[in-house]
């Protein structure tokens, strides 16, 4: 219609959202001069874009709701109340130098969260699905030591986490590992198995000590589509993350028990 | 993030609003995206805009929301009615027209009411809005110049506005 001047649909709406820089804007304008039937339009647009902001703007000056407020201000006093969580971000914070900027942002996800609550094997899955979160996400470093460098990665992680680990075999569950990292988990080392399967779907699995040599069975967490089985096996925490089904995810899990009951 | 977040509910309730249209239903969006927000305080990237990383979780949400109750059979769909129970003093205001857009809003689909919420009234930019809908600016500009031409159509009527409809 207005190939000539290029000022289609689109170019008077976005004069209209103030998204045009000043010298389109003015052409724009004198080219509506002299278009009576767009200018009513534009006219139009315009008053209904009031009509919506007289009718949704009075919502601003409305109090919160008591649910609200209460979520907002539950999840803040619960984060400055905790001295000892205060401690543990620092422990955290130094941990950081040594691990890297990476494994610190991590780490300050664990103590976002309360880590009190919920038993042992819950804050084990709340962290290994922190971690799967940010790690598996990312396609070109999820790992630090690829597969490739078997030996070297098995020996430099139980080294770090002071228990012998191995990176349990999955290829009978279609996952093939890609690698490891080392994360600080709680203040304390702990390795990361990354693996991938059919489509590039990733799966991993958290190994941490288990200090005290705490007892606790298998449990499934859910997080929207993360599932995370965890449990302990004798020194060690473990949890495997995935988006998978719970029964898949149950029957990979028995397969990493085994393999770290053999090696372990 | 914590201090700032409080300053953001009014618009988040603004924002869930025009998305849910009914008080409550939007409400509890909000909350559960407060709540979100807090514990995924270490996915949000400083040098990012609060405002449309808190949008983006609460959009999403509410479309896992309607995608939820659409696999059950549906409830009555909800109607922006209570905005215009009290509507806001001054001549103004002209309540039957306020009454037109509603109902034209009520008839936009999904991804055709969100755009013109985030631009015309959020006053969010192309850019911000596309970030939040996660679509390239381009489909912004075409689905919003689409709500807009479909609420001047229904609320003129007639045939006139065809004639003139550009494309």
């Amino acid at each position: 219609m207005n190939e000539a001047e290029g000022i289609d649909d689109l170019t008077l709406q976005a004069f209209l959202d103030g998204e045009l820089d000043r010298t389109r804007a003015a052409e724009v304008e004198a080219w509506l001069n002299a278009q009576p039937a767009h200018k009513a339009r534009l006219r139009e647009w315009r008053a209904h874009d009031q009509v919506l902001r007289a009718v949704f703007d009075p919502i601003l000056t409305e109090p919160a709701p008591q649910n609200i407020r209460a979520a907002a201000h539950m999840a803040a006093s619960r984060f400055f109340a905790a001295p000892r969580q205060m401690l543990l971000r620092a422990i955290a914070a130094s941990l950081l130098l040594a691990f890297g900027a990476t494994a610190g942002w991590l780490a300050r996800g664990h103590f976002a969260v309360d880590a009190g609550r919920g038993g042992l094997t819950a804050t084990i899955a709340t962290r290994a699905m922190d971690a799967h979160m940010v790690y598996a996400a990312d396609l070109r470093h999820p790992i630090e030591v690829p597969a490739t460098e078997h030996e070297h990665l098995n020996a430099w992680l139980s080294r770090r986490v002071q228990q012998h680990i191995a990176a349990p075999d999955l290829a009978s569950a279609g996952f093939s590992l890609l690698g490891g990292r080392l994360l600080a988990d709680g203040g304390k080392p702990a390795a990361l198995f990354m693996y991938e399967g059919p489509n590039g779907k990733r799966l991993t699995v958290l190994v941490a000590q288990n200090i005290g040599h705490r007892v606790a069975d298998p449990k499934l967490s859910t997080r929207d589509d993360l599932k995370a089985m965890s449990w302990t096996e004798g020194p060690l925490m473990v949890a495997v993350t995935s988006d998978l089904g719970s029964d898949r995810l149950r029957g990979i899990g028995e397969i990493v028990s085994t393999s770290l009951k053999g090696k372990g | 993030m914590r201090d700032k977040l409080v300053g953001e509910i009014p618009y988040l309730r603004r924002f869930a609003r025009g998305l849910a249209r009914d008080r409550s239903r939007a409400d509890d969006l909000v909350q559960e995206c407060v709540e979100r927000a807090l514990t995924r305080e270490h996915l949000y990237d400083p040098s990012r805009n609060l405002r449309t990383w808190l949008f983006t979780i609460l959009r999403n949400l509410y479309l896992n929301k309607i995608r939820d109750e659409r696999a059950r059979p549906v409830v009555s769909e909800a109607k922006f009615d209570d905005l215009l129970a009290a509507p806001p003093g001054g001549s103004q205001f002209d309540v039957v027209l306020a009454r037109q857009v509603l109902t034209a809003m009520e008839a936009l689909s999904v991804e055709h009411r969100e755009v013109l919420l985030l631009v015309a009234v959020e006053g969010l930019s192309y850019r911000e809005t596309a970030e939040i809908i996660g679509t390239p600016t381009g489909t912004v500009m075409s689905r919003l110049a689409r709500a807009r031409e479909q609420l001047r159509i229904q609320i003129e009527g007639g045939p006139r506005s065809q004639i003139r409809r550009v494309k």
